[in-house]
């Protein structure tokens, strides 16, 4: 941080003839006043032991039993199915379990999600990168985001199976169908979000940074882009809880490998073990991208939102 | 001090020209024929009621509004205090004056010319825009526009949320720029007894009390 100035430095800046000789000031009223304003540490000082430290009343759940009780429901759901139809047709949990621990042991099961989350990450960042650029364009003319709003309404309601649908015309089966349908289905949320973040931006600061001639880059930098990041953060928090589960369909129609492929050739198979086992890794790491990326990003957005609303 | 840009050259140069200059919002007619011949080295108050358009007359004069009709020179670069401050809610008050400061200004110097305005009007420079008062607020638009060093110095409400000891300090800056050559526009609901006092002979009061403007000056 910059040090304070000393009088005789005040001299040597080189500003207009709007800034008073610096030796003037010591005679200007106000001077003794305006610093004493600063509001300094209270003698007494204050208990700040208790902040943080706070609970709520009752007994609180340890943070893994939600999980327990869900996976508790879902053997239950599972046991009941199998009473129900057959181990055939409903295998109970126990062997789902072993399936599972199998495609670990094998590497199957790292290697088929490695590829639905690479898949999927690989269409959300362009999604991202093309949806940043065309939005912070159109977020500048308003006129330009009325036009094309209904587009982009329709866009963001077309189900993934469309974009499958035409990829898999267009270009075949492969890794192509699921990364062109996470691009297709989450391009319009990340489009949309960021021109509304820029069309949020306060005009009369960019028209100061017109009046004051500050440097492009420092706008962007300083004003634009952190005020246009809550709304981006947020739409990628929706676009990354979209992203995976749109890979994963267009893998099941369109695609010979990852969870998706997987899970269609079980069930094409009949292999009842094997589709409960990839459907509950699917779940697994929709929760694991829920609790480590989406939820903090979304709180993270709400936290940035809240400072620029301020 | 010397150069094209200083006190000396610029006092009593005409730095702000307006003419003919008409503005409407719809079918409301603001402004009309409004003409202003103003020099460095004075200080223009534009006194009236709040609604009537002396916001878009300053910010026609800053260049930030463009007029339906007529012609505006501006001779020299403007600094403006907005009526809302227009300040970045994520800068701390250290970053928002500095935001404004050329980009060829090393920045330590940058940095240490921000620091003596912020301690000129009393300011915490790591303290956020959210977390002050709207007189804070106030003051630190102040600073920002202050900071800027400019010789056409225009004011919207300067004093607006403003105790009586910023006031004084605000008036003994007006009237110290008008003395070193600036030109200092400024626009309120009445001129503080002590800038007339203080800045008596440079000072120029225009009522501007109903709509649509029509101002001829001098």
């Amino acid at each position: 941080m910059p040090r304070r100035p000393k009088d005789d430095e005040n001299r040597q800046w080189p500003i207009g003839p709007a800034m008073p000789d610096p030796g003037d000031w010591e005679s200007l009223p106000g001077d003794d006043g305006p610093l004493g304003d600063f509001p300094g540490p209270s003698p007494e000082g204050l208990d700040l032991s208790a902040i943080g430290k706070a609970r709520p009343k009752g007994r609180a759940l340890p943070a893994w039993a939600p999980y327990l009780i869900s996976l508790g429901l879902w053997a239950l759901a599972l046991k009941l199915a199998n009473r129900a139809f057959g181990p055939a047709l409903a295998p109970g949990p126990g062997s789902v379990v072993a399936e599972l621990w199998r495609l670990a042991l094998c590497l199957d099961l790292f290697r088929e999600m490695g590829q639905t989350v690479f898949r999927g990450l690989a269409g959300v960042i362009l999604a991202n990168i093309l949806g940043l650029a065309l939005g912070l364009l159109a977020g500048r003319a308003s006129w330009a985001l009325r036009l094309t709003s209904p587009l982009v309404a329709g866009l963001q309601a077309c189900p993934p199976i469309v974009w499958v649908s035409l990829v898999m015309v267009w270009a075949g089966t492969g890794s192509l169908v699921p990364m062109a349908t996470v691009f297709a289905a989450t391009l319009p949320f990340v489009f949309s979000n960021t021109a509304q973040g820029v069309m949020g931006l306060d005009g009369r600061i960019l028209a100061m940074g017109r009046l004051y001639g500050v440097p492009t880059a420092r706008v962007w930098r300083l004003f634009v882009l952190p005020g246009v990041a809550p709304f981006w953060l947020a739409g990628l928090s929706t676009v990354l809880a979209t992203g995976w589960k749109a890979a994963a369909v267009a893998e099941f129609l369109g695609s010979h490998t990852g969870v998706g492929a997987r899970i269609y050739w079980s069930y094409s198979q009949l292999r009842m073990e094997e589709l409960q086992a990839w459907t509950l890794a699917l779940i697994v790491l929709g929760l694991t991208l829920e609790g480590a990326i989406i939820t903090p990003l979304r709180r993270k957005a709400a936290k940035l939102a809240s400072k620029g609303a301020a | 001090m010397s150069g094209p840009d200083q006190p000396a050259a610029l006092s009593g140069k005409v730095l702000l020209e307006l003419s003919g200059v008409s503005k409407s919002f719809g079918r409301q007619k603001v402004i009309d024929e409004a003409s202003l011949s103003l020099r460095g080295g004075r200080v223009m108050a534009l006194v009236g009621p709040s609604g009537v358009g002396k916001s878009t007359l300053l910010e026609i004069m800053a260049g930030l509004t463009r007029p339906d009709s007529g012609r505006v020179s501006i001779n020299t670069p403007p600094s403006l205090l907005f009526q809302d401050n227009s300040l970045i809610p994520w800068l701390s008050a250290l970053a928002n004056l500095t935001y404004i400061l050329p980009g060829s200004m090393p920045p330590g110097q940058a940095g240490n010319l921000a620091l003596y305005w912020l301690a000129k009007f009393g300011l915490d420079p790591e303290k956020f825009p959210q977390a002050m008062s709207g007189g804070m607020r106030r003051r630190l638009a102040l600073a920002r526009t202050l900071a800027a060093g400019r010789a056409l110095v225009i004011l919207d409400e300067p004093f607006a949320f403003l105790d009586s000891r910023w006031h004084e300090l605000i008036i003994a800056l007006v009237a110290q720029m008008a003395h070193n050559g600036a030109l200092v526009v400024l626009a309120g609901h009445s001129v503080p007894h002590s800038l007339s006092a203080i800045a008596s002979g440079r000072l120029d009061v225009a009522e501007v009390a109903s709509q649509p403007i029509r101002l001829r000056w001098p």
